[in-house]
């Protein structure tokens, strides 16, 4: 794929980022924040509260997209900074293809952490 | 022939003179000029001298080396040619600034002048550094217009003309003004960790060429700044305008080039050729004129 190509999905995922991360901690961390906007005040970070979130496919879906952005993006940084400072162009293919392997063995540990938290059976 | 990489970062003794830079050289009788050497045959790295010229009104630091050449050490190598900031040659690295030589005043700087050859390039000799990457890579981006496959011909041997409206030659206008003088690449911080950075240089003259309305090359073009390497990798640090003797401003190029690459050239189609030639063609009889032989 060309460049142009990855740093576009790069700068997507970065917006991407923006707007599910500040969901996550607008829930999690924030919930003071969301009930000046008149959303209900409840124990969130509670067991039951984290349980139902778990279970819940709505919330598996953002935090797999989450997952996938901050490892796209992290992982394309991660391939720049290693492209700059390590040059030949056999390193450039070692570069990609060891970015590559890391960023799916990250994407796939999250994605265990994500649906080991849903009932067996599927989620609610 | 052995050249050496400038590691360090040259750190200027003495940035200026009370006053500072703008002083004006009011009360300057001397100049302290502080030189790095550097001889292939003997040197493994940048060693330094200092010489004294007597101070003259106008005095460039061109000029002084010129005065250090001809009264103190001729084996002292810079490159210098138009003394005008028209073509290029006398790059260095002038009190920690990539600069022109010969467009860099004496008094400006104070009564001490440091000057190291350019950063980010092998030493040819002294203050001689090795342009010939800058002038490969500058090759790589196809640095002329390219027309589509029917209009060779036209191109060769042209017999009529290409419209350009005003407003389309100012998409271009100020990166045609690039000397190939190197400073951008020698202030750039990415050159400085990549030696495989396009750089400066070649990204805005890839760009020169892509706003033209007259050409049609994008796609070769695209596929040289479109890597790893190329584009991408500028941090934007912005350097590179900084130091650029002309006004050019690469860094505005680069990000027009990023944004090319995303939606494309400004002009979806090269501009074709229209109406007669406006000059007559050269009549076969009569002889050319003739250069005169070489002097030297």
């Amino acid at each position: 794929m060309r460049e142009s190509k990855l740093w576009a999905l790069h700068l997507f995922a970065g917006g991407a980022l923006i707007v599910l991360l500040g969901v996550h901690m607008a829930v999690q961390h924030y919930p003071t924040l969301l009930g000046w906007l008149g959303w209900p005040q409840t124990d969130v970070r509670g067991f039951a509260a984290v349980a139902a979130r778990g279970a819940s496919s709505a919330w598996a879906v953002l935090y797999v997209l989450l997952l996938g952005f901050a490892v796209y993006h992290g992982m394309y940084g991660l391939r720049r900074v290693l492209h700059e400072v390590w040059y030949s162009p056999g390193a450039g293919r070692a570069i990609d293809l060891l970015v590559v392997v890391a960023g799916l063995v990250v994407f796939v540990y999250g994605l265990v952490v994500v649906f080991q938290a849903m009932p067996v059976g599927g989620a609610s | 022939m052995t050249m050496a990489r400038v590691q360090e970062r040259v750190v200027p003794a003495q940035q200026a003179a009370p006053g500072g830079e703008g002083a004006g050289g009011a009360g300057l009788s001397k100049v302290v000029l502080r030189v790095a050497r550097f001889d292939p045959e003997r040197d493994v790295r940048l060693r330094w001298q200092t010489f004294e010229v007597p101070y003259t009104p106008g005095m460039t630091v061109l000029d002084a080396l010129i005065a250090v050449k001809e009264h103190h050490d001729g084996s002292l190598a810079f490159r210098s040619s138009c003394r005008m900031g028209v073509c290029g040659s006398c790059g260095m690295y002038v009190n920690g600034k990539p600069r022109l030589a010969c467009q860099t005043q004496v008094s400006e700087l104070g009564g001490t002048v440091e000057v190291a050859p350019l950063p980010n390039h092998d030493v040819i000799k002294d203050l001689v550094p090795d342009l010939s990457p800058t002038f490969e890579r500058h090759r790589k981006v196809h640095p002329y217009i390219i027309r589509p496959a029917g209009d060779e011909p036209e191109m060769r041997s042209p017999t009529r003309e290409f419209a350009q409206t005003p407003e389309e030659m100012e998409r271009y206008l100020q990166f045609a003004y690039c000397l190939k003088c190197s400073l951008c690449v020698a202030a750039c911080p990415t050159a400085a960790t990549d030696p495989l950075f396009l750089g400066p240089q070649a990204l805005a003259q890839a760009y020169r060429y892509v706003a033209d309305s007259r050409d049609g090359g994008w796609a070769a073009r695209a596929d040289v700044v479109d890597g790893p390497h190329g584009v991408f990798s500028c941090h934007l640090a912005g350097a590179c305008s900084e130091a650029c003797p002309k006004g050019v401003d690469p860094a505005l190029g680069i990000q027009l080039l990023k944004r090319t690459l995303l939606v494309g050239p400004p002009h979806p189609e090269p501009a074709p050729v229209i109406g007669p030639r406006q000059t007559p063609p050269p009549d076969p009889a009569r002889p050319r004129p003739q250069a005169p032989p070489p002097t030297v």
